[in-house]
């Protein structure tokens, strides 16, 4: 699965790429369009590149993006972050490619949710003008059922594999079109982990494909990572789009990922931890990992508050792409294993 | 005793304690300054704000030498005291966060409460030359150096020994900053009422009538919450008169602005007309006042204008400056090495702009707020500069990084662009931190080579 995964991260596909997961690729696939979700290379050579393309500052997930080869084509995208958006605006700026951007509200009321369905629309009509395609109710549903159930068959697989098989599938339901995802869940037999570990759950900045790695030393190092919080984890399959008969098909996809498992992000951001804790009882996780990639504010400086709000024993660890399986990082997560036991 | 300014010029800390006695003695008797108090219970000395408030680094910048400018500096320094006061007078403390400029306009149309940003404590560790130890503090919470140094903010709530704590916090999210976005959240841990309001991205240059709309029903929200703490609603009528008292200190800015970065020599300093710029996010707590200490400072600016006097070399090279600096002696070496300034964008421009009067109040106050730069591109910022560049003549901009901001990161360099590519002036970055003494040689260097190059382009023109 592992090198289906590169694989699918090595596809040329198309001139768009979803960037974050507040973007339904459903809406976008209706279109025909095959988009994948961006993923940075999480290389240190695509984390340089993006450097010198953006700034010191700017967090490892964003240098990156920017230094792969996806810089090139056009972005689709949310305002999540302050960090993403502005990257979105440079991914433009360095080819010219004009990124659609939508603002994906931060407060929890209804009227935000309103907000996020109107934003949807409009992004649903800009790339109706973009394609010169028109956006079909039919389309559209079944666009939200196959990803729905694809969703679905990774749940059901889900308790059986290892962080990174999981992760690694979940890489593939970013990046491949719904029929190839529904064929790999159809054909392949998905290994099973071993759990056996101290259960921990990940949280903190997405995964990389780089980031198997990481995992897999978590994994070596006496772990079993039997839950993720990543928006490249468990918060990828955890939500559903209800479709009753006579439902705008817009609406119900902008109030399902509204109301998905937030990203911490959000203000205030309670339903995340809500959740976090409840898949944390559910995995009968002992610890956290915190991962945060350097520069990224909205996950490193929840540290203080996760350890606080989770209650278990938490490791805060802030990476560059260079640290993915160093010496550095192995030891800290050992030690901490060791702690532990 | 009537005062009369001597020869414009800047002086330094003992200069200006040595004038203080004349100075106050012309505020409290001058009738030319219009609504002036028999004598503004604020004004001191300045050595008194270093020593009973532990402002040490005013001991290490220099000053306008104009009895405005020093009634500017009291009524900025003695903040504090004013909100204390306004407690004790039964007023209620609201604390606006991050929106710059627009929530303070709810909040002083009522008579009983006032308002003020307890982001503003970014200045603190400058001001007191860390001798409040907010950074350490921060530090120990969580926050470290990769935070911009609004994180002196936290520390402020967690030592409650620098401002009173608001009544209520107006937190504003959306599309602003990582930093202040997650320095909020933890603010909403600390058991003050909070109240969550949005705006969001800006994709163009001007808002959509969906954003007017939700950002309106956001802000009644905030009008709301605040009729709620004071007792009484904030009506139509109420806000009117808010917007209408705002929009007097709005159009003092833009003529102090247009003379000050638009006369050669300039009239005013760059740090003091930095204060007056920032008097538009709260009126530093006292709107009535703000506006009499505004008139002040324009008077003595036309003043100068009109005679040609200025506090600096009519050679001084001329650069818009991009983005407040967390230390305010940044400024002052700017202009000792040969700058002066022609234009500034220091992240707050919509608090700048006259809001509409003709429609009602929250729908004005909504489109007002969604011309903030922050929320935007960094091409719309870019594009500020370069008209603030051509309307007052620049000949480079300087765009100084907040260390740690998750803005700067990226910023700096479609700035640069945008200036290179539409005007082909040099753009200087550099970045300032809360105290910039470990960092004045390059700093320093820096602006010398700045201003080698202006002076070349000069000569070759």
């Amino acid at each position: 699965m592992r090198a289906a995964a590169l694989e699918a991260f090595a596809r040329r596909a198309g001139v768009y790429r979803t960037v974050c997961g507040y973007v339904p690729r459903e809406l976008v696939e209706a279109l025909g369009i095959d988009a994948p979700r961006l993923l940075s290379p999480g290389t240190v050579e695509s984390e340089s590149r993006g450097e010198a393309r953006s700034g010191a500052g700017t967090c490892s997930w964003c240098k990156s993006a920017l230094g792969s080869e996806s810089a090139g084509l056009t972005w689709i995208g949310g305002a999540t972050c302050d960090q993403m958006r502005r990257a979105l605006e440079l991914s433009g700026r360095a080819n010219g490619s004009e990124p659609i951007v939508i603002h994906v509200p931060k407060t929890r009321t209804a009227e935000a949710e309103e907000l996020y369905v109107g934003e949807l629309r409009r992004l649903a009509v800009e790339l109706e003008r973009r394609t010169g395609r028109a956006l079909g109710d039919a389309s559209l549903r079944q666009a939200i059922e196959t990803r729905g159930a694809i969703r679905n068959r990774i749940r059901e697989v889900r308790p059986g594999l290892s962080g990174s098989d999981f992760a690694a599938l979940i890489h593939l339901e970013s990046l491949l079109p719904p029929g190839a995802m529904m064929d790999l869940l159809d054909r392949e037999t998905l290994p099973t982990g071993d759990l056996s570990g101290i259960h921990v759950l990940v949280a903190g900045s997405p995964h990389s494909p780089a980031d198997l790695r990481w995992l897999d030393l978590v994994e070596e190092s006496g772990f079993s990572v039997v839950a993720d919080a990543t928006c490249t984890g468990d918060r990828a399959i955890a939500f559903d789009v209800g479709l009753e008969e006579g439902t705008d098909p817009i609406e119900a996809l902008g109030r399902a990922y509204f109301r998905r498992p937030p990203c911490p992000f959000v203000r205030p951001n309670d339903e995340f931890y809500a959740w976090v804790n409840a898949l944390a009882a559910r995995s009968e996780a002992r610890a956290v990992i915190w991962r945060s990639v350097r520069g990224c504010d909205i996950h490193s400086l929840e540290v203080p508050r996760a350890e606080r709000i989770i209650g278990l024993p938490l490791l805060a660890l802030d990476m560059t792409y260079g640290d993915v399986d160093s010496v550095r990082i192995r030891t800290r997560v050992e030690a901490f294993a060791e702690c532990l036991r | 005793m009537t005062w009369t300014d001597p020869p414009a010029a800047k002086i330094d800390f003992e200069s200006w304690n040595k004038a203080y006695s004349g100075l106050r003695a012309g505020i409290s008797a001058d009738p030319a300054a219009p609504g002036d108090r028999a004598s503004p219970a604020y004004l001191e000395t300045p050595r008194c704000f270093v020593e009973l408030g532990g402002d040490s680094r005013l001991r290490s910048l220099s000053f306008d030498n104009s009895r405005a400018a020093l009634r500017l500096w009291s009524f900025l320094l003695s903040e504090n005291d004013r909100l204390a006061a306004a407690r004790r007078a039964g007023k209620k403390i609201v604390g606006a966060l991050k929106d710059l400029g627009t929530a303070p306009v709810i909040a002083f149309s009522t008579p009983d409460a006032v308002a003020f940003y307890p982001d503003g404590a970014w200045w603190i560790p400058c001001v007191m030359e860390m001798s409040e130890g907010l950074l350490r503090i921060a530090d120990a919470a969580g926050y470290g150096d990769e935070v911009c140094p609004v994180r002196a903010t936290l520390a402020a709530f967690l030592n409650r020994a620098h401002f009173p704590i608001p009544d209520l916090l107006l937190a504003s999210v959306g599309a602003c900053c990582d930093d202040m976005s997650c320095l909020m959240q933890r603010l909403a841990d600390l058991e003050i009422p909070l109240l969550w309001w949005e705006v969001p991205y800006r994709g163009g240059d001007w808002p959509t009538p969906e954003a007017i709309r939700f950002v309106t029903g956001q802000l009644e929200r905030v009008r709301r919450a605040v009729g709620d703490l004071v007792g009484h609603a904030v009506t139509d009528e109420m806000l009117g008169e808010g917007i209408r008292k705002a929009n007097r200190v709005r159009s003092l800015l833009a003529r102090i602005r247009d003379l000050s970065y638009g006369t050669i020599p300039a009239p005013f300093p760059a740090l003091e007309t930095q204060i007056c710029e920032m008097l538009a996010l709260h009126f530093c707590s006292d709107l009535d006042e703000c506006i009499r200490v505004l008139v002040d400072v324009l008077a003595t600016i036309e003043r100068r204008a009109a005679a040609g006097e200025g506090v600096l070399s009519a050679n001084a090279c001329r650069a818009v400056w991009v983005n407040p600096v967390a230390d305010l002696r940044a400024m002052n070496l700017f202009e000792e090495m040969g700058g002066a300034i022609a234009g500034t964008e220091y992240l707050f421009r919509h608090a700048l702009i006259p809001i509409p009067e003709d429609r009602p109040p929250l729908i004005a106050l909504a489109e007002t707020a969604l011309r903030d730069p922050m929320i935007g591109t960094a091409g719309y910022r870019a594009r500020i500069v370069v008209d603030e560049a051509r309307r007052f003549g620049a000949e480079g901009v300087v765009v100084s990084a907040i260390p740690g901001a998750s803005h700067s990161a990226t910023e700096g360099l479609v700035i640069r662009q945008e200036v290179q590519r539409t005007l082909g002036l040099p753009v200087l970055e550099i970045t300032v931190p809360p105290l910039v003494d470990a960092t004045l040689g390059q700093l320093t260097t820096r602006f010398e080579g700045f201003f080698d190059i202006i002076r070349s382009r000069r000569h070759r023109a």
